[in-house]
């Protein structure tokens, strides 16, 4: 307004005579004011002595208070901001007593915190304060004067004056202080005023970044329970490499010995093996913001190499900014110990189901032949007695060779069942195998064809014989008769390789994935009649395995299916030549 | 308006300022009293004590729910060593500058009540915010509150046709009353306010929040606090707290809001603070007047 109003002044050049007029009176009021200002400067010219002389005093007092309470302000003991508050007040007013109160939120109430010249119960029993005037002190949050409280401290005392000075900042309560003087009425002066009200405003402070550090301090010291007890190995590294934090795990995982690694960077710290993974841990962050299950093998020494899974990501501040890589290493080998240890669970849960219901079954049909036989046969029908006795047989013998071959599994798996290893010629077990069975009546014609040379084999003769046995059993089983059954034996030095195969009604794909589980039968097995304990080819491949051999199946469902063993050949052993000198 | 008219008006607004009453010499000594540090309560109470009326007018307003004291004061010390000096300068100084504009004539187009609502709102809210900012000097803002549009009522007392010739304006333009004031007179409210301010010699923090309530980033030294009047002002005639003059409500000077690092959210806030507050502030209208 003022500059709308100093344009239209400087525009009035051409009105001389309003001009003048104005002029005229804004003299009038400047020289009035003067004149005002002037009397009262000649008339209170002691006065204005003494107020520059109570400046200068107090700006001496406000600079020695302004030190006194820095010092207030970074001290994080409460005591001690305590001892130095009540010192401070005690300059000022050079009271009689203080009582110090700490407001209780949950309460709503105040508690006596400090008391100074005067005791605790005196204190609690004399100086009770209405709730309301306390209530609105705390409200105007400036020293007051309660003339109301004109008492001396003891009955032989003259009377003397209570004051209150609260501590609140921004609403936040603290308390206040109950300043007990003698009864001076200069003490309430503007002076005592600032000093008091402007100590208090700084020991409040004092006192809630006390609040608050002990609170940090409680926070980070959990934070870091936390980190300690956490089963991982914890580290961050910030965006240059610098190692910001690590946990007692990973100084241990990693054996990093050195106490002071933190602030040091990764490169510095880690084997070359590990700085590389970390490396490429961090340029997967970069472009995809996290690292999940990163694996690697760890040389903690020569004689120690640990699997360590990892995972990583960024630490993300309060606005959202990529701060710090937090990397979380863990020990895999507990955690694969751990899963073998649930798979065994599942696999002898599983087999306990498979065997008893593979035991309940023909103990099922013996229990009705043999119930048949005692209460509704005639035992005079001796044709009649047979067929019931024959059916006992059979299933005398489905549970014999479901012993037998759990028993083979069993020693086999568990170590047990050691291999006795000879030199043998692949073409002679086979042709054995077929013999037997030849000999038997079978509905399949059985072809052997010899590729190659053939090595000879380091086997266990028996299990070679059980293995192939097995295999022919099946591929005569499954076959139509008057099928034809092939075998080719071949090798390329390496290996000696068998097939077997049938051109029988072949495995639906889907069940190929689980044809060398224990007790895995194919669904065709039971729809069409065909028996067995579903232990055989998981014995075969047993069998194989510990042979150091491999064991593949192909198949194309009514077209057939094919077997195919591998077993190392023999290595020569080079002749030794011994000459006599 | 001619440059003649202009300075015609300008010149009768000056004068009616000089012919206004200066403030009591008490309110006055009061203000130097105050500024030394010395100074206790027992020689502000012998001060006040030297005016009978403004003695008995004081210990009414000290009593009232306003302030809020649990107990009665009964003596001017008392009044002093609980209230404080700066309320009591305060109470001081408004009553006597309730005392130069009390007797106005009546008219129909400006209800002098509504505009010290408007005004006693203003006042209450500086207040209010001021204590929730934190700052300590809201014994300041609420007197500020009170008086940035005293220059207002000036013109309605002493410069009546050119008054009613705003409110004409207002009424037939929708414009603000301040925009109405430029058009009439080519200054408004702030501009009489400041000169008054002079006049009575009143502390500079006041002259300058009446000064710059509507223009707080101007402000020299007390930006902050003209912000906040200016903030209060606005928020006083949404609120419908009394009347300054219109019904309209002035944008919101974002620098303010920027000044005193707030948003909305904290404005929110104060409401149901203001509400109880205003409550007891009629009544300390109905005791000063």
């Amino acid at each position: 307004m003022s500059d709308i109003r100093d344009t239209k002044l400087e525009e009035q050049n051409t009105t001389d005579q309003t001009e003048a007029e104005y002029q005229e009176l804004e003299n009038n009021i400047d020289s009035q004011r003067n004149t005002i200002g002037d009397l009262r400067l000649r008339n209170d010219i002691a006065s204005l002595k003494d107020t520059i002389k109570c400046l200068n005093n107090e700006i001496e007092q406000l600079t020695l208070l302004h030190d006194t309470t820095k010092k207030v302000l970074f001290i994080h003991d409460i005591d001690k901001i305590i001892k130095n508050f009540l010192d401070l007040v005690y300059e000022i007013t050079n009271y009689k007593a203080c009582i110090l109160y700490f407001y209780k939120k949950k309460k709503n109430s105040y508690y006596i915190k400090e008391v100074r010249g005067i005791k605790k119960k005196e204190a609690e029993s004399r100086f009770v304060l209405d709730k309301n005037l306390t209530d609105w002190i705390m409200k105007e949050e400036r020293w007051t004067v309660l003339p109301f409280f004109e008492q001396g401290l003891s009955n032989k005392e003259e009377s003397g004056m209570m004051s209150i000075l609260p501590m609140v900042h921004q609403g936040d309560n603290i308390g206040f202080l109950s300043i007990i003087t003698d009864k001076d009425t200069n003490i309430y002066s503007q002076e005592n005023i600032r000093r008091l009200n402007f100590v208090s405003s700084q020991v409040t402070t004092a006192l809630i970044n006390e609040k608050l550090y002990k609170r940090l301090t409680e926070t980070k010291s959990y934070l870091y329970n936390i980190l300690e007890s956490i089963n991982h190995g914890i580290f961050t590294v910030n965006r240059e490499g610098t190692l910001n934090q690590i946990n007692r795990n990973a100084t241990a995982l990693f054996g990093l010995s050195d106490p002071d690694i933190i602030g040091k960077n990764y490169k510095d710290i880690f084997s070359i093996d590990m700085v590389r993974n970390i490396d490429r841990i961090r340029e997967q962050i970069m472009k995809d913001g996290f690292v999940m299950n990163y694996q690697l093998d760890y040389t903690l020494n020569e004689e120690i190499m640990m699997p360590v899974g990892i995972n990583a990501s960024f630490l993300t501040g309060q606005d959202g900014t990529l701060g710090d890589i937090i990397f979380v290493c863990s020990h895999m080998a507990a955690t694969k110990e751990l899963e073998r240890l649930r798979e065994i669970d599942e696999l002898k849960d599983e087999f306990v189901s498979c065997v008893s219901h593979d035991f309940r079954s023909p103990l099922a049909a013996m229990k009705a032949n043999v119930d048949a036989l005692l209460n509704h046969v005639c035992l005079d029908d001796k044709d009649m007695v047979r067929e019931f006795l024959e059916i006992i047989d059979s299933e005398i013998d489905r549970l014999t060779d479901l012993l037998s071959d759990l028993l083979d599994l069993s020693r086999i798996e568990s170590g047990k069942s050691k291999l006795e290893l000879e030199t043998v010629d692949p073409v002679s077990i086979i042709k054995r195998a077929i013999r037997n069975f030849e000999n038997q009546d079978t509905k399949c014609k059985i072809e052997f064809n010899i590729l190659t040379d053939i090595p000879k084999l380091l086997c266990d003769e028996d299990k070679m014989m059980q293995v192939l046995l097995n295999l022919i059993d099946n591929a005569i089983k499954y076959s139509p008769d008057g099928g034809k059954v092939k075998i080719d034996v071949k090798s390329d030095h390496k290996w000696t390789i068998i097939d077997i195969e049938d051109h029988g009604i072949g495995i639906d794909p889907r069940d190929i994935p689980y044809l060398f589980d224990k007790f895995y039968r194919a669904n065709f097995s039971d729809t069409r009649g065909i028996g067995g304990t579903g232990l055989g080819l998981s014995i075969v491949k047993q069998i194989v395995e510990k042979h150091r051999g491999t064991i593949e199946v192909e198949s194309v469902p009514d077209k057939g299916t094919k077997f195919t063993l591998k077993f190392p050949s023999k290595k020569e052993k080079k002749k030794e030549v011994v000459t006599n000198e | 308006m001619s440059d003649v008219d202009f300075n015609e008006k300008l010149k009768r607004i000056l004068s009616s300022i000089t012919d206004l009453s200066t403030l009591p010499g008490i309110a006055d000594n009061l203000t130097q009293l105050i500024e030394n540090p010395k100074t206790s309560a027992v020689t502000v109470g012998d001060s006040i004590r030297m005016d009978p009326a403004l003695t008995s007018k004081v210990l009414k307003l000290v009593n009232s729910a306003f302030y809020g004291f649990p107990r009665k004061i009964n003596t001017l010390s008392q009044a002093v060593v609980i209230l404080g000096f700066n309320n009591i300068k305060n109470i001081i100084l408004t009553a006597s500058i309730f005392n130069i504009f009390s007797d106005g004539k009546a008219c129909l187009s400006f209800n002098v009540e509504k505009f010290w609502e408007h005004s006693m709102g203003c006042g209450v809210v500086s207040k209010v915010m001021t204590k929730r900012l934190g700052i300590t000097k809201y014994e300041e803002a609420f007197i500020g509150g009170l008086l940035h549009d005293i220059g207002r009522l000036l013109l309605f007392q002493y410069l009546r046709d050119e008054f009613e010739e705003i409110i004409k304006r207002v009424g037939e333009k929708d414009i603000l009353i301040s925009e109405a004031e430029r058009e009439v007179l080519g200054i408004d409210h702030s501009f009489i306010g400041k000169k008054l301010g002079e006049h009575w010699n009143l502390p500079p923090v006041l002259e300058e929040v009446i000064e710059f309530h509507h223009d707080p980033k101007s402000a020299l030294d007390n930006s902050r606090m003209a912000s906040v009047v200016h903030l209060a002002d606005i928020i006083t005639r949404a609120l419908g707290l009394g009347s300054g003059g219109d019904e309209k409500i002035p944008v919101i000077d974002e620098t303010a809001m920027e000044l005193l690092d707030i948003d909305l959210s904290f404005i929110e806030k104060l409401l149901p603070e203001v509400d109880e507050e205003m409550d007891k502030a009629r009544e300390l209208l109905s005791l000063i007047d």
